[in-house]
């Protein structure tokens, strides 16, 4: 079952706006890169800015991602079948 | 006559007054000379030395005398004395007095081993007098470091193996210089724009007044600056002043402009003047549209500011750090928080007037901060708009020095004797640049790089044949590597960078040409010759020396991004660049990724430039900046004391980065006690102020924290190598993330510009293994990589995988530069090719892959070679004897780290990784979608040392 990644940090604007689209899907985890549990796995889908969302399978694995940018819902639904 | 007066001391001059007696010594040690007893010396000695008051020095000189007396030796040495001054000290609990007064030298055994047998710690240089003598004054210099520039726990923590402290032999030279840019300025109206750092401009001014003791101001004449929306505006005076430790604070405004000023600096509100420290986030503060005062009646006021109660127009405070703070970070906070208030702001007095009439403005503070800033000067510069550009350029290791330099002031340097004008022909200008290197070289610890070489060469190269330019080519390569003929043989470590196309930060830059003059051109006009430059270059480096060797220096960093793919010629030119690195392997391929643009490198560091900052940048000229130390952390050590517990391996981890922190903030403040003797000090040439500044300039330093061994602790640590699980890699990255931001952390609390770098670690990674076996032997036989009968065992260099594990070469740089972003100092991943002579297709296009598919920021692939020496051919692989004469007297040559260098002079450790490593023909290498097909079948491994 894929789920999402998402990237954020404090002061930055359009990361609440991440989260909300982020919400409306199930099993989302949310990475602080300012923390080093965040910043570590930040690095290991070679997401270098905030926000970025990150659709990946079961195993972890990338399936797509939005880097700097925030998605529509619908965009990240098509994702999820 | 009492007893004591009969004592001969046997005087070697150790208490010469002054160093140019011990040095004269030194070099005529058969002067020696035979005193009289004389108890007054040691009395005198004490107190000279230590600070001790007259009543103990004299109990102690009296002690000292009763022992000699005792032992009824009739001749003794100075040394002998001096021990037992220091002993009379430590019976006292005299720590620091001894500290003070001890003696720093050698055993005679140790000088006979220097001098009988070849130092290892550098692969770089060979056994020779001058070496001997280098190795000597190292020994000595590194005692002197850890006993008086550093503290005793960072000494200890050095000792025992926690961290290493690089080049402590050459604790009294930075480690190596880089480059920065901070503000755009230029006559008013001229097309030479200058790039310089406040402290440059300041320094260029003429006629300093003083209206207070700690305030220097300097009016220039028909001055302009680039603000920050890239329009020209005046420069209305420059200020220097100490800064007295004050505190600084950062204003922002509702309308978006902010400062940071001393906390005392004067801010009219509303109600009162009040100092800024006192100003609150609410307060209403007047500013000022300076263009409507003087009457110019322009439409719209780019940009205003606080006002002074004085009534000086404009007032814009900053430094260095703020520069960085206040463009990068802040910015967006400001933004933000003006958002925020926005809706709640009720119309301010000015919004009420209004109307174009009326200078003064009000707006509301939306932000108040106190910010840690380092420098000891404050600089204001008032301009007609207030507002600067001021760019944010990283600052790291090694020299990314401008060729414009030399060009531009020829050489004339406080070691130098006799002055050169500027260059008028290529060679002259070859002759100056290997002069200049090998002056910089003997300032400096670490690499010395070259930006943009084949561009800066072009103006020079306007018209010539191509025949002419190879030869000029090879003039330069061969005068660069074969200058190790001086000090010591030691080759002057340098690195080219070199560009295809022109990059974009340099191409609008005014040129300079022969004799130090404009060319009237910018450098995007040159790229022919730059081109035709960088392919004879690569001619020269493909056909080897005389014997077809592989150059081992001048290093080639060819610089990849996406203008290189857009270029005319490109493919060409890289299948040649490839065919160089198939066969010689020393094209260094330097991945430069959208907005970051590097302008400096050496063996792996970098040196990032902003897309926004690269915009505004006019000329390359003075870039320099340096890095002052590196100093490398023992990861595995840290595992052991763990022992399995995250939390303690994280506190660990963050004590290690405070001692690091520490450790650089001493020698920071050593060399800066060096510095102050400026012109006529032993740092005179970084003094040296040819262009209005300092060569080294101490507040634009950067701090290294390298990492050694990450495979290693996260094996210790979980069980698995990096290589043998996602969880495994992903502990690893968690720990150099965590790095990454206690390097944030340390840079805000100490304002110092701390990063990470993958430290070349070619002697730390066998010392440091060493003390583990000593101090945690239980423990590191579990993890150390190598031959341990043969004590030929080391630690995995930084972050890189096991050298020896069972992966395709593309999975090893995928996984690999998933740390890269995280260290910003630079990073390498390394091909060992062996004695395969791999397809330059296949480098093409393992290269392509590597720029496209990951967040590498380098990759070099080195192949092996012997050398025999008798026939003098070079043969592929290493041998133990010469494929062509059957010689058994040959040696073998590879990359031990970031250069090439002979495997008779490696240190154990680095033999023992030789033997480890996976050699790869890359043959299925450009397919990066079915990594199986890179599996390691048919590579071999090397079966002798």
């Amino acid at each position: 079952m894929q789920h999402l990644k998402v990237f954020v940090k404090q002061d930055c604007q359009k990361c609440p706006a991440a989260k909300e689209v982020a919400s409306r899907f199930p099993h989302t985890e949310i990475y602080d890169v300012e923390e080093a549990e965040g910043l570590a796995e930040a690095a290991f889908y070679s997401v270098l800015c905030t926000p970025s969302i990150v659709v990946v399978d079961e195993r972890g694995s990338e399936i797509f991602a939005w880097r700097c940018s925030v998605p529509s819902p619908k965009e990240v639904a098509s994702y999820f079948y | 006559m009492s007893a004591a007066s009969n004592i001969m001391v046997l005087k070697r001059k150790e208490g010469a007054e002054d160093a140019t007696d011990i040095a004269l010594l030194v070099s005529t040690s058969s002067k020696e000379e035979i005193n009289l007893w004389d108890k007054s010396k040691i009395v005198n000695s004490l107190i000279l030395e230590t600070n001790a008051s007259r009543e103990l020095a004299s109990e102690i000189a009296d002690r000292v005398e009763e022992r000699i007396v005792d032992s009824r030796m009739t001749t003794v040495t100075t040394s002998i004395i001096r021990e037992l001054v220091d002993l009379e000290l430590l019976e006292r609990g005299l720590g620091t007095m001894h500290k003070k007064h001890s003696h720093l030298g050698l055993p005679m055994y140790d000088v006979e081993q220097i001098i009988t047998s070849a130092n290892k710690e550098n692969s770089n240089t060979t056994h020779n007098p001058e070496s001997i003598n280098l190795t000597l004054a190292e020994a000595i210099l590194k005692e002197f470091a850890l006993r008086n520039v550093f503290s005793e726990d960072i000494a200890r923590a050095h000792m025992v193996g926690d961290i290493h402290l690089h080049d402590l032999g050459f604790i009294i030279r930075p480690y190596s210089y880089l480059g920065d840019t901070v503000v755009h300025w230029r006559k008013k109206g001229s097309p030479l724009v200058f790039t310089t750092t406040m402290e440059q401009l300041y320094h260029l001014l003429p006629e300093e007044t003083f209206p207070e003791p700690t305030v220097r101001v300097k009016y220039p004449a028909d001055l302009e600056m680039l603000d920050r929306r890239g329009e020209w505006t005046e420069i209305r005076r420059v200020v220097k002043k100490d800064r007295l430790g004050k505190q600084m604070v950062f204003i922002a405004t509702s309308d978006g402009k902010y400062c940071v000023v001393t906390h005392d600096h004067p801010v009219i509100t509303e109600d009162d003047i009040k100092p800024a420290s006192f100003v609150e986030v609410g307060d209403e503060v007047e500013t000022l549209d300076v263009d409507r005062v003087k009457g110019r009646g322009l439409e719209e006021i780019i940009l205003t500011h606080l006002v002074e109660a004085n009534a000086i127009p404009l007032k814009f405070r900053f430094n260095a750090e703020d520069i960085v703070m206040a463009h990068q970070r802040l910015q967006e906070m400001v933004s933000q928080a003006a958002h925020a208030y926005q809706g709640s702001r009720r119309r301010s007095r000015a919004d009420r007037r209004g109307g174009p009439s009326s200078a003064v403005k009000r707006a509301r503070v939306v932000m108040v901060e106190p910010v840690e800033v380092m420098d000891a000067y404050i600089y204001d510069v008032t301009t007609q708009t207030g507002t600067l550009i001021a760019n944010g350029i990283y600052s790291h290791n090694c020299g990314g020095h401008s060729l414009d330099y030399i060009k531009k002031y020829g050489i004339s340097l406080p070691n130098i004797t006799s002055t050169s004008r500027p260059a008028k022909h290529p060679e002259v200008l070859i002759g100056h640049m290997v002069k200049m290197a090998s002056t910089l070289q003997s300032h400096y610890a670490g690499a010395i790089g070259w930006e943009a070489v084949n561009m800066f060469f072009a103006p020079y190269l306007v018209g010539l044949s191509y025949d002419r330019i190879k030869q000029l080519a090879q003039m330069l390569i061969y005068e660069f590597n074969q200058l190790a003929g001086a000090r010591g043989s030691q080759v002057v470590f340098t690195d080219f960078n070199l560009y295809w196309s022109i990059p974009r930060h340099f191409r609008d830059a005014p040129a300079i040409g022969p004799g130090g003059e404009n060319t009237g051109k910018s450098y995007g006009d040159y790229e022919k010759e730059a081109q035709t430059f960088l392919k004879a270059l690569f001619e020269v480096y493909l056909e080897g020396d005389a014997m077809g060797k592989t150059f081992v220096f001048p290093k080639p960093l060819l610089h990849i991004n996406e203008d290189f793919f857009q270029a005319e010629g490109h493919e060409e030119f890289l299948d040649l660049a490839c065919k160089v690195a198939s066969k010689q392997g020393i094209t260094y391929f330097v991945f430069d990724r959208g907005d970051e643009i590097t302008v400096s490198q050496c063996c792996r560091l970098k040196l990032r430039l902003s897309e926004e900052d690269l915009k505004e940048i006019k000329t390359p000229e003075r870039i320099r900046f340096t890095a002052l130390q590196n100093i490398t952390i023992n990861l595995p050590r840290i595992a052991y004391k763990a022992n399995g517990s995250d939390e303690i391996l994280f506190n660990e981890l963050e004590k290690a980065m405070d001692l690091v922190a520490k450790a650089h903030l001493q020698k920071k403040a050593f060399i800066a006690r060096l510095l102050e003797q400026g012109v006529n000090g032993p740092l005179s040439v970084l003094c040296d102020a040819k262009d209005g500044e300092p060569y080294l300039r101490l507040e634009r330093l950067t701090y290294l924290a390298g990492l050694l061994g990450l495979n290693e602790m996260v094996q210790y640590h979980t069980g698995q190598e990096l290589h043998q699980s996602q969880e495994a890699l992903k502990f690893g990255l968690k720990v150099v993330a965590q790095m990454n931001l206690a390097c944030k952390r340390l840079s805000k609390k100490h304002g110092i510009r701390l990063v990470l770098e993958e430290s070349p670690a070619e002697s730390s990674g066998y010392r440091l293994a060493k003390l583990d076996m000593k101090y945690y032997p239980a423990q590191a036989v579990k993890v150390l990589k190598g031959n341990l009968e043969r004590e030929e065992f080391y630690y995995t260099n930084s972050v890189h995988l096991n050298v020896d594990a069972d992966i395709d070469y593309i999975e090893r740089v995928e996984k690999q530069s998933l740390f890269h972003p995280l260290i910003e100092a630079g990073a390498i991943c390394h091909i060992w090719l062996g004695e395969h002579e791999p397809d330059p297709e296949s480098i093409k296009n393992f290269v392509i892959k590597v720029y496209h598919n990951t967040r590498s920021s380098q990759i070099a692939f080195s192949p092996e070679f012997t050398v025999c020496n008798d026939c003098r051919r070079t043969s592929r692989g290493l041998h133990s004897s010469c494929p062509t004469c059957s010689s058994d007297n040959v040696y073998g040559i590879t990359r031990i780290v970031g250069y090439y260098s002979k495997i008779t002079t490696w240190n154990k450790g680095k033999v023992g990784e030789l033997k480890d490593r996976v050699r790869t023909d890359l043959k299925g290498g450009d397919d990066l979608a079915a990594p199986e097909s890179l599996r390691k079948a048919g590579l071999p491994k090397v079966s002798g040392g």
